[in-house]
């Protein structure tokens, strides 16, 4: 089954319930999008929009209650778990507010922990690990653990692990939302650049007006619902 | 080196205290069950050496029939061909003849069922230890010998006669006046009270009934003997065995035949103390399964994150095994390397256990004991720590598998 058309992602009439004690919660409500490829996107709205639920059901990480989701051709919702887990490994990206870097590994190791999952070789994923830790800048950090970095530099850290596995696309959930202003800016830049030179899409869910200005495409959700 | 057994390595170090207790314990139970083990050895190792040396022997030749019945009929044929080939074969350090026969002793008006071993006193004290550790007289060519615990039973003491009743080869009843010419110390109080030694010379003539043949023949029911090197002993019997053509029914036995119980108790004490060491270490499992789902319980978001970047659930229940094997493993070289040094200097300077030296004595032990290396058992040491990291990790495993990646990484 191929995608009826070709954009990076494709979102169709999604939605996503949830059953809590105080009954159903509507968190994403027939939400419809396409994004390009290569394209720098926000969705953008107040906390308890939906903007993490619908990245999550994005990534793979949730299952929708229904409607489809197409990333580069293929029907994530209609993967079973394994095959989503394996999707997720070689197409998606991730990018956390809280950087969540495994503490035991160093910089490089982080970096290189995706593409040991794929199964390349060692050489080849200390050189893919050190070139992208020098494009976000942490030349000589290589060796250090997360615990002796700045939460700038672990964000930025954790952008090289989202590409390492040189993914279709990269989902960052308020990627900035424990950084200073000049970490942030330092962030968006790095991950700007990457974008054209790696020609990976990134989509945010985001509500930090600094990461809207610098977007290229904004999806606004309101109560679950895409705003027009 | 897998990147996943390096994050499992490292894991085990974010507490290090946490951890350390662990390998630490770890180390202790495999020390005390390795330390535990050699000293049940060298007692055993000691038991045995103690009863081969005083009553059992390193081998026997006798007639099948004697082994099966202690028929006082059953004379060894051909004695004099076994010793012949015992004198020829060079691996065989001494040899004694016996008569042995079931008689009752009296004493005065006390009376007691003894077995009679009729000896030549210098041979004999050749081949076993008893005759040496005569405490009292000597142990003679004319009178005969008691054990301790029987002198006491019975009230005898050297220089008292005693009346031998027995039955000879032709089933009838002799009675012989023998006086008391020696008191031996024997390796235990079962030995001492029923042991009596007899001088072969006086007893014999008794005992073939004036059979003026077997007289001649030199005739006994058992000759006893020794080897240079208890390595050897298995060859040595061979070689007798093919020395002395057509020997009837005569047998010879090892030690293992003569006393299966010391053959049993080798092999009874080896499952015994796996069995030791398998309850400590699985008593420990318990510890490893508590440190380990508190280290899952505490890297909940952490695995959640793991498994959102790609890590399959089949990845994260390895992890977790790999942790606990690894933390499992931490501890047992070292308990291992410690208990083997604490027997190397123990099997030296030996273990006294005083206050224990008599109930020691009942079983044919001295009060010190000496430790015996017990390297063979290490690999099923390893094996067991293996066996049990890997089922204490299941737990733990089983509870990182059910994480949802979402609900995970929610956790604060």
């Amino acid at each position: 089954m191929s995608a009826p058309s070709q954009p990076l992602l494709r979102v169709d009439h999604v939605v996503k319930t949830y059953e809590s004690s105080a009954g159903p919660v509507h968190a994403v409500q027939g939400v419809s999008l396409d994004l390009q490829r290569g394209a720098f996107a926000a969705l953008v709205g107040p906390s308890g929009c939906g903007k993490t639920t619908l990245l999550n059901a994005i990534g793979g990480l949730d299952r929708v209650t229904s409607g489809q989701i197409w990333i580069d051709g293929t029907e994530i919702t209609a993967l079973t778990d394994r095959e989503t887990i394996e999707f997720r490994l070689h197409r998606i990206g991730f990018v956390f507010q809280a950087y969540n870097l495994v503490p035991v590994l160093n910089a490089w190791e982080n970096v290189a922990f995706v593409m040991e999952l794929q199964g390349i070789g060692v050489r080849d994923r200390r050189d893919r690990a050190f070139e992208l830790l020098a494009a976000v800048g942490l030349t000589g950090k290589e060796l250090q653990r997360p615990s002796q970095l700045s939460g700038g530099q672990q964000q930025r850290v954790a952008v090289a692990r989202a590409l390492a596995s040189r993914p279709s696309l990269v989902l960052a959930d308020e990627p900035t939302a424990n950084l200073d202003s000049k970490s942030t800016e330092t962030l968006l830049d790095i991950m700007r650049d990457l974008n054209h030179q790696e020609g990976t899409t990134f989509l945010f869910s985001t509500h930090d007006q600094r990461v809207i200005n610098r977007a290229e495409t904004i999806f606004r959700l309101e109560d679950g619902q895409l705003a027009r | 080196m897998n990147l996943l057994i390096q994050m499992a390595w490292r894991n085990i170090w974010r507490s290090p205290w946490r951890s350390g207790v662990v390998v630490g314990s770890m180390a202790l139970g495999v020390w005390a069950g390795v330390f535990m083990m050699g000293l049940a050895q060298g007692v055993n190792d000691a038991r045995t050496a103690a009863a081969l040396d005083d009553y059992v022997g390193h081998a026997q030749i006798t007639d099948s029939n004697f082994t099966a019945n202690q028929d006082v009929q059953a004379l060894l044929a051909q004695p004099e061909r076994w010793a012949a080939a015992l004198d020829a074969n060079p691996e065989v350090e001494s040899w004694s003849e016996r008569l042995v026969l079931m008689a009752v002793l009296q004493a005065g008006a006390a009376s007691a069922p003894v077995q009679i071993l009729a000896v030549d006193p210098e041979r004999e004290s050749r081949v076993f230890t008893a005759p040496r550790n005569v405490v009292e007289g000597e142990l003679s060519s004319e009178g005969i010998t008691l054990g301790q615990k029987l002198a006491e039973q019975l009230g005898a003491g050297l220089g008292d006669r005693v009346v031998l009743s027995f039955q000879d080869v032709r089933g009838e009843i002799h009675t012989v006046l023998f006086a008391v010419e020696g008191i031996y110390d024997g390796v235990s109080n079962l030995i001492e009270g029923v042991q009596v030694y007899a001088p072969l010379a006086a007893l014999a003539p008794e005992v073939l009934g004036g059979d003026s043949l077997a007289m001649a023949r030199g005739a006994v029911h058992q000759i006893h003997f020794r080897v240079r090197n208890l390595d050897s002993l298995d060859a040595t019997v061979a070689a007798l065995q093919g020395a002395v053509a057509e020997p009837g029914s005569a047998i010879v036995r090892t030690w293992r035949g003569i006393s299966p119980d010391l053959s049993y108790a080798d092999e009874v004490l080896a499952q015994s103390l796996l069995l030791f060491m398998a309850v400590i270490l699985f008593a420990m499992a318990f510890g490893i399964l508590n440190t380990m789902l508190m280290a899952i319980l505490e890297r909940t978001r952490e695995l959640g994150m793991l498994m959102a970047i790609g890590l399959t659930r089949r990845k994260i229940f390895r992890l977790v095994v790999w942790e606990t094997l690894l933390l499992s493993f931490a501890g047992m070289p070292i308990g291992l390397i410690l208990g083997h040094v604490t027997i190397a200097v123990t099997s030296r300077t030996g273990i006294t256990l005083d206050g224990v030296d008599k109930g020691l004595a009942e079983f044919g032990l001295q009060s010190t004991i000496y430790p015996v290396s017990v390297p063979e058992y290490y690999l099923p040491i390893a094996v067991l720590v293996a066996v049990l990291g890997l089922l204490s990790s299941l737990y733990p495993a089983r509870k990182a598998l059910k994480l949802n990646p979402i609900e995970s990484m929610r956790v604060l």
